[in-house]
């Protein structure tokens, strides 16, 4: 009982956020950067004497969704303006108004409403973001499609990949709109820490802050040597950071959260 | 009808795919890119490079010494698959005498395998530098123009249902 009010009240969220066309607009902006960053024309050499149909096959595989993994860091900022947009109409926007009094008279716990609003911002922007990716790495070598589908330990890095980005930027934005309470203060919060992060990453060089990490872990993933220890610790620190951000924010909601 | 508004949705989602891939190569198609790479080919045998290329124009550069004689083979996705089973079938074939410089243009995008052979009894040590030019994906412009029909298709026999529906609900 508890668990089909939980998932009625999620697919009321999805149905909120999809009223306006937001995931048309993110698949068009994602396949547009995955398309127009072109990657780098990926080459291989194979040694002669084993030649083997199947290698080359699983090769091209491998090249293709690796390229599309390293790609998938570029959409970093598009990405988190409309994860702010979510989590702000999800979260803070409803504690603001008072809207969160009408879910919370409903029989479903609180744990059922964090979780749904959370989940339904997370699935928004993962379906995009791993559909728009998936495209360009199907596209890329038509003939090879049969044999991309059948590489589902890639297919499996890619998708982790991406949930992992998808996760770090849904929990850092959510928790950002619950402890701020308010609509325009998260809505400006959050993409500004978001915009700092990036620069930061980008002019120190930490290989553990978003976006330089996301690259990091998708080299980690489809690396063929096993990772290092260091590799290990970077390719944790955004989970480990997302999980502390939303247990947090789970917390807060659940105990501290006043709604006026 | 919360079907139809799902599929008419997904209609729109398939064609605004294609619309973006289009766009993008069309805005792309100003960029160009180079690729280096050294080449070892061994006496009497040969050198390979499995190397993805676009629909579009490259120049490709082969450095080796001044006495090197062998022959340059391009093989496309299939004639690697032919190349494998044991007989060649390339897509372009050059006699090469020392360093050369050619001009190849595939007609669709995918994996191409360029193959020396070295026909002399010394090993020879060189480098490739592939330059691909500014210029249109046309296969891509193909490709997203047939994804943009796929998804108006699907979006027009949804609107058509719909509207049957609304119909047969008015008792027409």
């Amino acid at each position: 009982m508890q668990g089909n009010k939980f998932l009625a009240t999620l697919m009321w969220e999805l149905k909120n956020l999809c009223r306006f066309p937001f995931p048309e607009t993110l698949l068009a902006m994602f396949v547009y950067i995955a398309f127009v960053s072109h990657g780098s024309h990926f080459s291989f050499s194979v040694p002669l004497e084993y030649l083997d149909w199947l290698k080359i096959n699983r090769e091209l595989a491998y090249h293709t969704l690796e390229e599309a993994a390293r790609l998938s860091s570029e959409v970093y900022l598009p990405l988190g303006i409309f994860v702010t947009i979510f989590t702000t109409l999800s979260f803070a926007y409803e504690i603001e108004n008072g809207l969160l009094k009408v879910y919370f008279s409903h029989p479903i716990s609180k744990k059922g409403i964090f979780l749904s609003k959370f989940l339904s911002c997370f699935f928004l922007i993962y379906a995009t973001f791993s559909i728009s990716f998936l495209t360009y790495a199907l596209l890329k070598i038509p003939e090879n499609i049969p044999y991309l589908i059948f590489s589902v330990d890639l297919i499996f890095k890619l998708l982790l990949l991406t949930a992992l980005e998808c996760f770090f930027m849904a929990s850092l934005t959510t928790s950002f709109s619950i402890f701020s309470e308010k609509a325009s203060v998260s809505l400006i919060g959050s993409f500004a820490i978001i915009y700092i992060l990036q620069l930061l990453s980008e002019s120190v060089r930490l290989p553990y802050l978003p976006p330089i990490s996301f690259k990091e872990q998708a080299f980690t993933l489809f690396s063929s040597t096993p990772p290092q220890f260091y590799d290990i610790l970077n390719f944790a620190s955004t989970p480990i950071i997302s999980t502390f951000l939303i247990l947090l924010s789970y917390i807060y909601f659940s105990r501290r959260l006043e709604i006026a | 009808m919360t079907k139809t508004r799902i599929m008419l949705r997904i209609g729109l989602s398939i064609a605004i795919i294609g619309l973006a891939i289009f766009f993008s190569n069309l805005t792309s198609s100003l960029m160009s890119s180079d690729m280096y790479a050294s080449i070892s080919i061994p006496s009497n045998g040969a050198d390979n490079l499995v190397q993805y290329f676009s629909n579009r124009s490259y120049e490709i550069r082969i450095v080796v010494p001044e006495n090197f004689n062998g022959t340059l083979y391009v093989f496309n996705y299939e004639g690697i698959k032919n190349l494998i089973k044991g007989f060649k079938t390339p897509l372009m074939e050059t006699n090469i005498n020392g360093s050369v410089l050619i001009d190849f243009t595939p007609n669709r995008r995918g994996p191409y395998m360029i193959l020396i052979e070295n026909k002399t009894s010394k090993r020879a040590e060189g480098a490739l530098n592939i330059i691909e030019k500014e210029a249109v994906n046309q296969d891509l412009i193909g490709d997203s123009l047939m994804i943009i029909l796929c998804g108006l298709a699907i979006t027009t026999v949804t609107l058509i249902i719909k509207h049957r529906k609304i119909g047969c609900f008015k008792g027409d």
